[in-house]
């Protein structure tokens, strides 16, 4: 679908990263660069939370900005650049997290405990009942107790979260991003929420 | 909970439901106390959140992105018909490079347009602060928000406060350029590239705000109101700040008032269900008075230079300072843990004298000792995280003056922390460095970079920011 001058020209005047992108599409190696250096680490965090694996998270975020070069000349801003390079974020993730999901020999997402070293979820949730010494979890278990409640969570609900938590989109650029509803994007948002407060309800009173 | 009932908390919580739901939810969040622990876990599970790492990149992801980008660049290129091809092995590498050589060479660096050298001097104070100065449409926008009291104490004062110090004579801005890492030059030559980005119409506008702020007779109170604005913008999530920047400045005055309102408004409901504004300052107060207790023991952990400064403060600013120095020990930046602290029936009955009958009554009601201690700890969490709601955080810190603060990041911080610093926002900056300035020398010297960038190790629970329920509603335009 085509975009409006209006439209178009209503994004380059309220939004700064869509003049920047304006000026890549014209020629700017400097606007670029600042484009990069104002995104590429909350890419690489919204990557990292969703696929479990940081080198893989640079990896996809290096092909954004990729595709971000590639398409400069034909930009025209139908929405904030920060919607639109996490809607090319979303199809890249999706793409590379469907890629992996059929080697049945990789896991997706769930960060390997045997890696970190520290507990299960289960053993986690012992401590926190009480039935094991009281003591407050500290700042790396409590950590690694989010990201194990943000794995169980599909890839569809993870990307919303990340959107909402790290990005503070609204419902509607969230929807714009991930291709779906505002009304869908409500309903998934609710779903994510509820597994997530029912996966660290026991640890509520812990952190 | 029912599905569409569910559905609409969060979405309440979003900020996400129209007036007239958003008005029905909060009916029934007045009425239905199951409902109100249905918020309360949902809003609470969300802030646990926060303990996700935010990822910082290094230098040789930019790097090897932009090499990648260059080869993409030198194959469109070699598709090109040879009269239309640029040399694009430029592209990427002289760029940021350029610039970054720019500050880095500083004194010695190749110029790029005339008189760079210059052009950096002169506009050093604007770019030191340009996030600060972006917020700022206009110095009558500033004496508007100054005229409503909004932003100065309770009486709606303003006391003109000195900022972070950037030299008035070019060569102590040359000499405090020289000194920076590497990082901290870089982060400069971006905010450079940032400026310069913008017209010549709006580089002058930031250039007349900082005149007006350094020259005119109310600059130093319109500075302090435009720091105190800015921080409160924090408090809000980043839809909301934009729908407010999208106001004019009468309707944006509104709007600012609005959302303070509905701030208020919902810490009012908490102190219903939470001792009154006064309990909780008698908390705080008796957490100072445990400190200051042992104030000679925590002074100690301090290095000489900082322990020397502190101790020659009056008591008052030095009593603050042990509270500060004990919660940096036992929990995060506005996050008081009881940690390891052995708090008696003696110690809760001392605090007990200075409550309110029905503060008093709760604590009583609470058989057991780590009851008391887990009330106490979620009281306290309240009393920070109103404080800093309402701008009152800052004022509890012990004034270590500005020449200090930058004493200390020179001296007794690492590069590498300095360079995650340098990455911040002026008033994050500030805070970060009031915070890191009272850790301990061990704990200092341990402190990563990345926990500096997250926020360091206790932050979350009860510190900022906290989303307000619920948008302002839009003003028609």
């Amino acid at each position: 679908m085509g975009v409006s001058q209006s439209t178009a020209r209503r994004y380059e005047l309220q939004d700064p990263d869509v003049r920047l992108m304006l000026e890549v599409r014209d020629g700017s190696a400097a606007a670029f660069d600042e484009l990069m250096t104002r995104y590429q680490s909350r890419l690489v965090t919204v990557l990292d939370h969703l696929t479990g694996r940081r080198e893989l998270a640079e990896d996809l975020a290096q092909e954004v900005f990729l595709r971000v070069y590639r398409a400069r000349s034909r930009y025209v801003p139908g929405a904030k650049f920060s919607t639109w390079l996490f809607t090319i974020a979303n199809n890249v993730a999706s793409n590379a997290l469907r890629t992996l999901a059929r080697r049945p020999e990789v896991q997706v997402a769930p960060r390997d405990p045997n890696v970190s070293g520290s507990h299960s979820l289960d053993h986690l949730a012992l401590a926190a009942s009480g039935l094991m010494p009281t003591r407050q979890l500290d700042k790396a278990e409590l950590q690694e107790v989010v990201e194990q409640a943000m794995a169980k969570l599909n890839p569809r609900q993870r990307m919303a979260v990340l959107l909402s938590k790290f990005e503070e989109m609204s419902y509607n650029d969230i929807a714009e991003t991930m291709e779906m509803s505002p009304q869908a994007i409500k309903s998934l948002l609710a779903r994510a929420r509820d597994n997530l407060r029912e996966a660290l309800e026991p640890y509520l009173k812990s952190s | 909970m029912d599905n569409p009932d569910n559905d609409e908390l969060i979405a309440y919580l979003d900020g996400e439901l129209d007036p007239p739901t958003t008005q029905k939810v909060e009916e029934r969040l007045k009425n239905d106390p199951a409902y109100r622990q249905a918020l309360a876990l949902h809003e609470r599970s969300w802030d646990m959140l926060d303990r996700l790492q935010r990822s910082t990149v290094g230098e040789n992801f930019t790097r090897s992105t932009l090499e990648m980008v260059s080869l993409v660049a030198a194959g469109e290129q070699q598709a090109l018909p040879a009269a239309r091809r640029v040399d694009w092995r430029r592209f990427g590498m002289l760029s940021l490079v350029a610039v970054t050589a720019l500050v880095l060479g500083y004194g010695g660096g190749r110029a790029i347009w005339p008189d760079p050298n210059r052009k950096l001097l002169d506009d050093l104070p604007i770019l030191e602060d340009l996030d600060l100065y972006e917020q700022a449409d206009s110095i009558d926008f500033l004496r508007k928000l100054a005229d409503t009291g909004m932003f100065g104490d309770e009486a709606g004062q303003v006391k003109a406060t000195p900022g972070l110090v950037v030299p008035e004579a070019p060569a102590d801005r040359r000499t405090e350029i020289a000194r920076m890492t590497s990082g901290e030059k870089e982060h400069l030559a971006r905010k450079l590239q940032r400026f310069d980005a913008y017209s010549s119409d709006e580089q002058q506008r930031l250039r007349r705000i900082f005149d007006s702020l350094s020259r005119d007779s109310d600059g130093k109170q319109l500075g302090e109101v435009l720091i105190r604005y800015h921080e409160w913008l924090e408090t809000l999530i980043s839809s909301v700040r934009e729908d407010l920047n999208d106001l004019e400045e009468d309707e944006r005055i509104a709007g600012i008032r609005q959302l303070k309102h509905e701030q208020a408004q919902r810490r009012d409901q908490e102190l219903k269900e939470a001792p009154t504004e006064q309990d909780l300052a008698a908390i705080i107060d008796w957490f100072e008075d445990f400190a200051w207790q042992n104030h000679q023991p925590l002074l100690a952990t301090l290095s000489d230079k900082r322990r020397h400064y502190l101790e020659d403060l009056e008591e008052e600013p030095r009593r603050r300072a042990s509270l500060w120095i004990w919660m940096a020990q036992h929990g995060g930046p506005g996050h008081l843990r009881l940690g390891q602290v052995h708090l008696t029936e003696t110690d809760f009955g001392h605090l007990a004298e200075h409550l309110s009958p029905g503060a008093r009554a709760r604590l009583d009601a609470a058989e057991e000792l780590p009851e008391k201690r887990k009330l106490i700890f979620q009281w306290a969490q309240t009393a920070i995280r109103h404080r800093f709601e309402t701008g009152k955080l800052r004022r509890m810190l012990p004034a270590v003056g500005a020449s200090e603060l930058q004493r200390f990041a020179r001296d007794e911080l690492s590069s590498a922390q300095r360079d995650v610093l340098a990455q911040m926002t002026r008033e994050k900056k500030l805070r970060e460095l009031q915070w890191l300035y009272f850790l301990p020398e061990d704990r200092l010297t341990a402190m990563k970079p990345e926990d500096i960038a997250a926020g360091g190790p206790g932050h979350g629970g009860g510190g900022p920011p906290h989303r307000p329920p619920g948008k302002p509603q839009r003003q028609p335009k």
